[in-house]
């Protein structure tokens, strides 16, 4: 197998033609409205499709810059979690991704700090490729 | 910059190459000024319309004219990509390894958000590289669908809706039951064994398939509920509760019967236990307590066939019949000794699907330990009769006294 071909630099020793790897965009996201101080948990099963997903970002923000906690945990440990204000991001691409396939779990938790209403989105992209 | 996805990729892509020349990959970028007012948001909408290249996204920029607190979305083909909440400005690496890219007909959309309490200029930029398109290369389909129902019993139809993306030209639908694929767009499928089940859509084109199922399963339920039967009761003598229907029919109100419409079900085999209590009825009146047909309207019109139980009084006592209704003829088996003074018999109807017949046992006790008799009627018909209608007590004739009572509870409902 070869490589997506952005890496001219390489091209003269990469033979003739090499595969083009795709797939589509693949989200889950939601959203919550909070007005309290409290942690809010999602947990996302991933589903029996014959799929090994792979966890290539996750970003979220609120309808004004505030600060968010988030830590995503998987099947109960915790593999990411960050504190800031703004640029809250966690782009891993695909070969140093978590790698999650059915009855794998995804717990992502939003520890919200304000007495103020506001509505904080959040969004996890996955690579998704046959499990076999 | 590393080799991309160096460890291959095992997507089916068949023909999927892109032959490499030197230069091939070209940059590129596009942007435009958005102003935006305070709180309000706005976007830059970029479609491919070049038909000969693939575009590579490799980083979005949002630069407003000064500093000040904004919000942005990306969305690819619609589906939201990435989200930040920026200060000053915004430099949003899109995915490598492998790459986002577009193609003739994509569109990307950057959607940017002003929290400030002025009006905002925000230059919004899109950069990548681009290379040649080769011939016959497209995007392989995004599967997804929706399910129309999660929770359904046995045998009524489950509904999928495609919602599949990048124009899928055929469909596999895995209903992990064991039983034959749909290749439909849309389908509908009749779970017959009760349990979780989590359909799998492939939808495939020439470039490569893809395959999606949802995160809650579809449950198939053994039962059927009694609060979608539907009851013609012009004597107010039907009772409908959550867990059990009640019919108490008179021959003179001959009009009131209750039927479940098993639309689609395709209801070869079955297995109903019910109770029954009657009192003495007058010669020439009869009644229909259960009754499976494959028609809607008066249950003795089916016009295929239909198989239920019966109660025919004759002098003294009160016949109990297990009867079919064919094309060709009735048939029937009966048993002579019913209580007529109210005291309950409690029955199991079975009919093995693809059997020439079907049975009635007949119990004194609830628990169904006492058996009193087994009627059996066989016709070839039986093996391929399909119903699709199940009815609850109806009586008539020429009738003055007597009175017939079913309890169904929908839990001893049993569709093989």
């Amino acid at each position: 197998m070869g490589f997506e071909k952005r890496d001219y630099s390489h091209s003269s020793v990469q033979g003739v033609s090499i595969p083009v790897p795709q797939a589509p965009v693949f989200s889950i996201l939601d959203q919550v409205t909070l007005s309290t101080p409290q942690a809010y948990t999602w947990r996302y099963t991933i589903p029996p499709d014959d799929m090994v997903w792979s966890i290539v970002n996750f970003s979220c923000f609120a309808n004004n810059i505030i600060f968010l906690m988030f830590q995503i945990e998987l099947n109960g440990a915790i593999i990411w979690g960050e504190y800031h204000g703004y640029n809250i991001r966690w782009t891993p691409g695909v070969p140093s991704a978590f790698k999650v396939t059915n009855p794998d779990y995804l717990d992502i938790t939003l520890v919200y700090q304000y007495a103020t209403t506001y509505t904080v989105y959040w969004q996890m992209d996955f690579w998704r490729e046959p499990y076999n | 910059m590393a080799n991309d996805y160096p460890d291959g990729f095992r997507r089916l892509l068949p023909g999927h190459t892109v032959d490499l020349e030197s230069g091939f990959a070209r940059p590129w970028y596009m942007g435009e000024t958005l102003n935006i007012a305070a709180g309000n948001y706005s976007t830059y909408t970029i479609t491919i319309t070049d038909p000969d290249s693939i575009y590579y996204i490799d980083v979005v920029n949002v630069s407003p004219q000064s500093y000040t607190e904004f919000g942005v979305r990306v969305f690819i083909n619609s589906i939201p990509y990435v989200a930040e909440g920026c200060i000053g400005f915004a430099h949003i690496p899109m995915r490598v390894n492998p790459s986002l890219l577009l193609i003739y007909g994509d569109v990307i959309v950057v959607e940017v958000t002003n929290y400030d309490a002025s009006l905002r200029q925000f230059l919004v930029k899109v950069h990548g590289t681009k290379i040649s398109r080769p011939a016959a290369f497209g995007h392989v389909p995004g599967a997804y669908f929706t399910s129309l129902y999660h929770i359904v019993d046995s045998l009524v139809p489950s509904y999928f809706a495609d919602g599949s993306t990048y124009s899928p030209t055929s469909w596999d639908w895995n209903w992990q039951d064991g039983t034959s694929h749909s290749t439909s767009q849309n389908a509908y499928h009749v779970y017959k064994i009760p349990g979780s089940y989590y359909p799998l859509l492939k939808a495939i084109n020439a470039y490569g398939y893809d395959t999606y199922a949802e995160q809650s399963p579809v449950v198939c339920n053994a039962n059927l509920v009694p609060s979608i039967w539907n009851e013609y009761d012009p004597n107010s003598h039907i009772t409908k509760t959550d867990t059990n229907v009640t019919i108490t029919t008179f021959p003179a109100d001959h009009a009131g019967y209750v039927n479940v419409d098993c639309i689609y079900r395709e209801i070869h085999g079955f297995i109903a236990m019910f109770m029954l209590q009657t009192t003495l009825m007058q010669v020439s009146s009869r009644h229909c307590f259960m009754k499976f047909g494959n028609t809607l309207g008066s249950e003795v019109d089916e016009t295929i066939g239909s198989v239920g139980v019966e109660i025919r009084p004759t002098a003294g006592h009160n016949n109990l019949l297990l009867r079919a209704y064919l094309p060709s003829g009735a048939i029937q088996d009966e048993y002579v000794d019913i209580p007529v003074d109210g005291t309950p018999l409690y029955f199991k109807m079975h009919h093995p699907s693809g059997s020439d017949t079907v049975s009635l046992s007949i119990y004194s006790d609830v628990a169904q330990t006492i058996l009193l008799d087994i009627l059996t009627i066989t016709n070839t018909a039986f093996k391929t009769m399909v119903f699709r209608y199940v009815y609850l007590t109806r009586a008539w004739g020429t009738i003055i006294t007597g009175q017939t009572t079913a309890v169904i509870t929908p839990g001893p409902f049993v569709y093989l």
